[in-house]
């Protein structure tokens, strides 16, 4: 049996979306300016998904999620396991690449003068940001000061990063 | 030979009341890089290239590095280093491990604090601070260069 | 500042819970939307949404970040809610891709009507409530991709990741979604006109 819908409604509805690209855009908006059911069609397919998202905000709106995050959190298996471990299982893995080269140039062997200038110097050797094997580095412990938040990440690139932001 | 006697004593005292470096005090020499990272489309400084593909996970688009210090500090003393806008990291050498490994604490004053351990070539990147201009957040790789 | 959902999942993988809670917390409103949109009922709707949640954390080593999080996310949010309808004697879950004709609505019925009347206000309080019943009467098809396109305006490549169907199917299911909701709203605004014909001397709210 033949579905009822043309290629002209589905496109109707893809640009109601916002699913075209600038080029059918254009040419669609052409086309409605001289088809006056066209864009009414439009403007009902739009109008419902107001409709739609407010109901489903306001569906949202009336829940109290206060502590609804802590109950999923109850629900998962095993407790934490304290900092110390978890940082050790976070960096016991040695792992087998090593992304970068730490190019130890001239200017690094004389590295027990301090450096005055607090910028880069154009002669000293150009050093590879987060160069090494993530296995030289340890956080032992991390507070967050203030009303700041901190999480320890390790990147898929081996970098380990200490992330603060300022708590909600 | 009391006068010799007396004079290794005193040469014994006198080297008991010289401040640590005279005695040679382990000293770290630590890399601190102070990058703005932003998720306004830009230009990567080519010196971070590497660094940018360890934020791929990260929304940053534009990464600029603002600046680098090369700082020694000798064991159980700090520098401060000045990172951008009111943003400073205090680095701390608190002591060499016997595998040469040096155990450092480092602090964003009113941030954050942390103690690591970085053996050579290690380094660890503080991220966050944002700039009160708005135009960005600071990550600070902190690198371990040489600690002995 | 917002860390990307990757990052966040990076971590939850490694053991963070705190990085997990803000996983949660970035979607628990829009997964219970879904999951009442689709069961109509408030602590169902709420235990499936814990349900998706947990699943996800115990599910995240197979989550290799080829696809948005949150496609994934209410794939099982669906699946889990279709389970619930399912477990349900008096509904069917019908999949199967049927065509035939079926009745339009007039075009511009909704559009006209809503920017038109004077007491549009009360109007769109009167179908929002009238929504909830039509919604309720769609195949579940139609109401899920109605839900996820609205709830999170799915881009139609996410509907087709998240529904596990070609694109062109989500254009089509759009399209009849669309229709019979419209349909349905027709009757309602049909006997809804009359009674706001009567209240038109009144104020709005």
């Amino acid at each position: 049996m033949m579905d009822v819908r043309s290629d002209r409604d589905l496109l109707l509805t893809a640009f109601a979306d916002g699913e075209l690209d600038e080029a059918e855009r254009a040419e669609v908006e052409a086309l409605l300016a001289a088809d006056a059911e066209g864009a009414l069609r439009v403007a009902d397919d739009r109008a419902l998904s107001s409709l739609l998202r407010a109901s489903l905000e306001e569906a949202a709106d009336v829940v109290d999620f206060t502590g609804f995050a802590d109950a999923v959190l109850a629900r998962l298996p095993a407790a934490r396991p304290p900092l110390g471990a978890r940082l050790r299982a976070l960096f016991g893995t040695v792992f087998g690449q090593r992304p970068f080269q730490f190019a130890l140039g001239a200017a690094a062997a004389a590295a027990i003068a301090v450096v005055a200038s607090p910028y880069l110097r154009s002669h000293e050797r150009p050093r590879m940001l987060l160069a090494g094997d993530p296995s030289l580095t340890q956080v032992l412990d991390l507070d967050a000061l203030g009303d700041h938040e901190t999480m320890l990440f390790k990147t898929s690139g081996g970098a380990t990063i200490i992330f603060v932001q300022e708590s909600p | 030979m009391k006068f010799v006697r007396t004079l290794a004593v005193a040469a014994v005292l006198a080297g008991a009341l010289v401040p640590g470096a005279a005695l040679g005090a382990p000293k770290a020499t630590v890399a601190v890089d102070v990058v703005l990272a932003s998720k306004e489309p830009g230009e990567t400084d080519p010196r971070l290239a590497k660094f940018r593909m360890q934020f791929a996970d990260f929304a940053y688009k534009s990464f600029k590095l603002l600046g680098s210090r090369l700082i020694t500090v000798e064991e159980k003393e700090s520098a401060r280093v000045d990172l951008a806008g009111e943003h400073k990291l205090d680095v701390t050498f608190t002591k060499l491990d016997a595998k040469g490994r040096a155990r450092l604490k480092l602090s964003v004053p009113g941030v954050l604090q942390t103690n690591v351990s970085l053996a050579r070539d290690g380094s660890v990147v503080v991220g966050g601070p944002a700039l009160k201009s708005g135009n960005g957040v600071l990550f600070v790789p902190v690198t371990l260069v040489e600690a002995r | 500042m917002e860390i990307d959902d990757l990052a966040l999942v990076l971590r939850a993988k490694e053991g963070d819970q705190r990085a997990f809670k803000v996983l949660v917390e970035r979607y628990q409103r829009k997964v219970y939307a879904v999951a009442h949109g689709m069961v109509k009922d408030r602590e169902e709707a709420l235990d499936i949404a814990q349900e998706a949640f947990v699943k996800v954390h115990r599910n995240l080593d197979r989550f290799k970040g080829d696809s948005a999080f949150y496609t994934w996310l209410y794939r099982i949010t669906r699946n889990l809610a279709i389970d619930r309808i399912r477990a349900r004697r008096n509904e069917s879950v019908g999949f199967d891709e049927a065509v035939g004709s079926e009745e339009l609505p007039e075009p511009g019925f909704l559009s006209t009507r809503l920017d038109a009347n004077p007491q549009r206000t009360a109007l769109r309080r009167e179908l929002a409530a009238k929504l909830e019943e039509a919604l309720a009467q769609l195949p579940v098809k139609h109401r899920e991709i109605l839900l996820l396109r609205e709830v999170e305006g799915m881009s139609y490549e996410d509907l087709a990741a998240t529904l596990e169907i070609p694109k062109g199917t989500v254009m089509s299911r759009l399209y009849h979604a669309r229709n019979k909701m419209q349909k349905l709203l027709e009757g309602y605004l049909g006997e809804g006109e009359d009674r706001l014909a009567l209240a038109s001397g009144e104020e709005e709210g």
